[in-house]
C-alpha cells in the first residue's frame, strides 16, 4: 500500500472515529438499552428487573384501549399535515415568484417555527379559552356566535383545535424547504419549457415537482415522524384531556413510564414507535417512488 | 440501491427517535449500577450513621423544593441565612423544580443515577416507591416530637418526617351568598342547591374548576371515596377486593354523589376549557366558590380586594345534617434523605432544624398550615378558622395516598381519579367506566 493510501486510510478513520464513538453511545446504546428495558417489568425505582419476555407489547396491543385512541389521534396530526403538504409548496412556489415584498412575506411564514414551543402553547390556550378566548370574542364580533364552541374540551373538536396549532407552527418550516428545492432548479429549464409552450401546470407538475422530489420526500418523511412523535403541544395545551382524548403515543408512553411507573411498558412504546416509523417510512417511499413513475 | 435505500431510512428512524429511547433507556441505563450501590449501601448507611461528620467540617446539602409557597416562605424566613447561624460549617442550597409531578419525575431519574438530593419533602405515597433508598429517621429529635412520623413508619422505620397537615375547604364569596341569602350548605343536597341558585342567578360561576388540568378536581374524585367510607386509606383497602367500583362500595356511591353535582354543572359553561392559573384569579369576580386547601389562602388573599369577604367552610359530603362531618387531612411534606447520601448527619441537622420552635411556628403561621409537632399549636388564619367554627365536631380523616399493593395495580389499571373527573365532566358514562374499572381491577390483582 502506498504512503497516499495510508493517510487516506488515517484521515478517514481520525475523521470518523468521534462521529461513531457518539452514534454508539447516544443512538445504538440506548437503542439496545431501550429493547432490553421493554423486556422488563422494571418500575423505574427499584433495583430489580423481572425479565417477562414480549408480555409488555402483548398487553400494549391487546389490552391498552387508550394506547390505541392515542395512536388515532397521531393520525389526525398526519392526515391534516398531509392534506397540507401541496397547499405549502403552492405559498413557496408563490414566494418564489417575482412577488413584492417577498423577503417579509417568508420571514412571516417562518416566524412561527422560530418561536418558542412552550409561548406558542400558551398564547393559544388562551386563544380558545372559554373566558374571553380570542377565538370565541371573534366569532362574537362577526356575528357567528352560533358557531362559538368548546374548542379544548369538546372531545370531537379537540385534536383538531390542537392540529391547528401544529399546522400554524410547521407549515412554515416546510414552505422554507420547498422555497430551497425551489431556488434549486436551473431557471433555463423553466424558460426553455415556457418557450416549448408548456402551462403552468405542465411546469408545475413535469418539471418542479420531479425536481425537488427529494425535498417532497424529506417533507413527507418529517411529516410522518412529526406526527408520530407530537408531543408538546398536546403535552402544554391539555396535558392529552379531557381523560385521553387529545393524548398522543408519545405523551401516552411518558404518562405510562412517569405516572404509572411501569418503564417496562413504555419502553416497549418507545420500541414499537421505532419500528412504526421504520415501516411507515418504508411504505410511503415506495408509494412515492411508484406515483413518480406512474 | 433499495438496500441502501433501506439502510437510509432505518438510520434517520434511528436518529429521530434518539430522544425516546435516551430518556427512557438512559433511566434505565444506570440501574445495574445503582443496584450495586443498593445492595451494597446498607452498611454503607450504617457506616456514615455511626460516624457522624466532624463539627466545623464544611458540608453543602441540597434540598429540592416543588412548592412555590413553601419557597417565597422560606426566601422571607431567611432559612438558609437562619440555619447557617445555627450550624455554620453547614450551607443549604435550596433547588426549585416546577412542581409535585417535576418533582418526582425528577427524584426517579436521580434515583436510577445514584444521585438523590440529600433533602427531599416527599408525599406521602413517595415513601413506599422509594423506601430502599431512605435513611432511617427514627433517632432524630424532629420524628420523636412529631404526631404522624410513626404513623407513616415503613417496616418499623421513620422514612420521612411530615411537615404538617392541612384540610380542605370550599372557600366563598361572602358577598355573593349574600346577594343570593345563602347559608352555608350543611348536606351534598344543600351544596347543589346553591350552586344551582347561584347558577341560576346567571351573574357568577358557582364553582371555578380549571378542569383542563386534570388536578383541580381532586377534592371531589380523589378525596370523596375516603370521606364516604370514612376511611383514609381506603385505596389500600381497595386494593384488596376484587370488585371495589360496585354499586354498595363506597367508591361507588361517592362518585354518584359528584356526578349528581357535575350533573348540576355549576362549573360555568366550559369547566374543562382552562387551566386553574386561569380560573383563580377569577375568584375575585365571577367565581362564587372554590374547592382547594390551605394551600389556597395565599391566590385566594391576592384575588380579593378586600379578605373579609373570604369564607371558608368544609366540603359537605355528609347525606343529613345529622350525620357526623368527615373531612380530609393530608399530612405532607415528608422530609426525607437518602442513606447512602454523603451528607447525612448534617440532612438530619437540618430536619431538625426545620422543626426548631421558632423557625417552625413563623412557617407555618406564614403559610396558614397545621402544626404536626407535639404540644405546639400555631394559631391559625382567620379566614381558615371559620370552617373550624362553623363545624365544631368534624371527623378528621388522615388521608394515606396508597400502599404499593394499590401503586401496582393502579399502575396495571392506568387507575386515575382525577382523569376519571375530567371524563365525568366530560359527560361519559359512570356506569360503563366503574363496570370496565371492576374488570381491570380483578385482572390486575389476579396477574399480581
Amino acid at each position: 500500500m502506498n504512503t497516499l493510501a495510508v493517510q487516506k486510510r488515517i484521515f478517514i478513520v481520525c475523521f470518523l472515529f468521534i462521529p461513531v464513538i457518539l452514534l454508539l453511545m447516544f443512538v445504538v446504546y440506548p437503542a439496545i438499552q431501550l429493547f432490553i428495558n421493554s423486556l422488563t417489568s422494571w418500575d423505574g425505582i427499584s433495583a430489580a428487573k423481572e425479565f417477562i419476555g414480549f408480555k409488555n407489547y402483548k398487553e400494549m396491543i391487546f389490552n391498552s384501549g387508550d394506547v390505541w385512541i392515542s395512536l388515532k389521534n397521531n393520525g389526525i396530526y398526519f392526515l391534516v399535515h398531509l392534506l397540507f403538504i401541496p397547499l405549502e409548496l403552492m405559498i413557496a412556489i408563490i414566494l418564489d415568484s417575482r412577488i413584492k415584498a417577498k423577503g417579509f412575506f417568508k420571514t412571516i411564514t417562518f416566524l412561527p417555527y422560530v418561536v418558542n414551543g412552550v409561548a406558542i402553547a400558551y398564547a393559544f390556550s388562551f386563544f380558545y379559552s372559554p373566558y374571553n378566548g380570542a377565538l370565541n370574542e371573534m366569532l362574537k364580533a362577526v356575528g357567528l356566535e352560533w358557531a362559538q364552541q368548546n374548542w379544548l374540551s369538546n372531545e370531537k373538536i379537540v385534536n383538531f383545535s390542537l392540529v391547528v396549532i401544529s399546522l400554524w407552527r410547521f407549515s412554515g418550516f416546510h414552505v422554507v424547504l420547498f422555497l430551497a428545492g425551489l431556488q434549486s432548479i436551473p431557471k433555463d429549464i423553466l424558460e426553455a419549457a415556457v418557450i416549448d409552450g408548456a402551462n403552468a401546470s405542465q411546469k408545475y407538475a413535469k418539471i418542479i415537482v420531479p425536481s425537488i422530489a427529494l425535498v417532497i420526500d424529506f417533507v413527507l418523511f418529517q411529516n410522518m415522524r412529526g406526527a408520530l412523535q407530537v408531543f408538546d403541544i398536546p403535552f402544554l395545551v391539555t396535558q392529552g384531556g379531557p381523560g385521553y382524548a387529545s393524548s398522543t403515543f408519545t405523551l401516552y408512553t411518558i404518562d405510562t413510564a412517569f405516572s404509572y411507573n411501569n418503564f417496562g411498558m413504555a419502553s416497549s412504546m418507545g420500541v414499537t414507535l421505532l419500528i412504526m416509523i421504520i415501516i411507515l417510512s418504508w411504505i410511503q417511499k415506495g408509494l412515492f417512488k411508484k406515483v413518480g413513475r406512474g | 440501491m433499495k438496500i441502501n435505500g433501506l439502510k437510509k431510512h432505518i438510520l434517520m428512524a434511528l436518529a429521530v427517535c434518539v430522544v425516546t429511547s435516551s430518556v427512557l433507556a438512559g433511566c434505565g441505563s444506570k440501574s445495574e449500577d445503582s443496584a450495586a450501590s443498593v445492595s451494597s449501601s446498607g452498611s454503607q448507611a450504617v457506616a456514615s450513621e455511626s460516624a457522624p461528620a466532624p463539627t466545623g467540617e464544611p458540608v453543602t446539602i441540597k434540598y429540592m423544593v416543588f412548592s412555590t409557597e413553601a419557597n417565597d416562605s422560606y426566601t422571607k424566613l431567611d432559612l438558609v441565612g437562619s440555619f447557617k447561624k445555627v450550624k455554620p460549617n453547614i450551607t443549604v442550597e435550596i433547588e426549585k423544580v416546577k412542581d409535585s409531578g417535576e418533582f418526582e419525575n425528577a427524584l426517579k431519574i436521580r434515583k436510577a443515577a445514584n444521585e438523590l438530593p440529600d433533602i427531599m419533602p416527599m408525599k406521602a405515597y413517595m415513601l413506599a416507591d422509594f423506601k430502599d433508598a431512605l435513611a432511617p429517621l427514627n433517632d432524630i429529635e424532629a420524628a420523636k416530637i412529631n404526631m404522624y412520623a410513626d404513623k407513616f413508619a415503613i417496616d418499623g422505620n421513620i422514612l420521612g418526617v411530615p411537615e404538617c397537615m392541612f384540610n380542605e375547604f370550599v372557600w366563598y364569596k361572602k358577598s355573593i351568598f349574600q346577594e343570593y341569602n345563602l347559608q352555608v350548605p350543611k348536606t351534598w343536597d344543600e351544596f347543589i342547591n346553591v350552586c344551582n341558585t347561584i347558577k341560576a342567578g346567571n351573574k357568577y360561576i358557582p364553582i371555578l374548576m380549571g378542569g383542563k388540568d386534570a388536578w383541580p378536581d381532586y377534592p371531589f374524585n380523589e378525596y370523596m371515596p375516603a370521606l364516604e367510607a370514612n376511611d383514609g386509606a381506603i385505596w389500600n383497602t381497595m386494593a384488596g377486593m376484587d370488585e371495589p367500583f360496585s354499586k354498595d362500595k363506597p367508591f361507588y356511591i361517592a362518585y354518584s354523589k359528584i356526578q349528581k353535582l357535575y350533573d348540576a354543572k355549576p362549573f360555568g359553561s366550559d369547566p374543562l376549557g382552562a387551566g386553574f392559573d386561569q380560573v383563580k384569579t377569577m375568584f375575585g369576580s365571577k367565581g362564587a366558590m372554590i374547592a382547594a386547601g390551605a394551600w389556597f389562602l395565599g391566590d385566594a388573599k391576592k384575588a380579593v380586594s378586600d379578605t373579609n369577604d373570604i369564607g371558608t367552610f368544609f366540603l359537605p359530603v355528609k347525606n343529613s345534617t345529622s350525620d357526623k362531618l368527615n373531612t380530609i387531612t393530608t399530612v405532607d411534606g415528608f422530609f426525607a434523605t437518602p442513606k447512602d447520601g454523603k451528607n447525612l448527619e448534617a440532612s438530619k441537622e437540618f430536619i431538625n432544624f426545620l422543626f426548631s420552635k421558632d423557625f417552625y411556628s413563623a412557617y407555618m403561621k406564614d403559610r396558614g398550615l397545621v402544626s404536626v409537632v407535639k404540644d405546639l399549636k400555631v394559631e391559625l388564619d382567620p379566614v381558615l378558622q371559620q370552617a373550624y367554627d362553623a363545624e365544631p365536631d368534624v371527623n378528621f380523616v388522615v388521608y394515606d395516598g396508597g400502599n404499593s399493593d394499590f401503586q401496582k395495580i393502579q399502575a396495571a389499571t392506568k387507575f386515575d381519579v382525577k382523569k376519571m373527573g375530567q371524563e365525568m365532566m366530560a359527560g361519559k358514562n359512570l356506569d360503563k367506566m366503574m363496570e370496565d374499572l371492576n374488570k381491570a381491577w380483578k385482572a390486575a390483582r389476579a396477574s399480581k
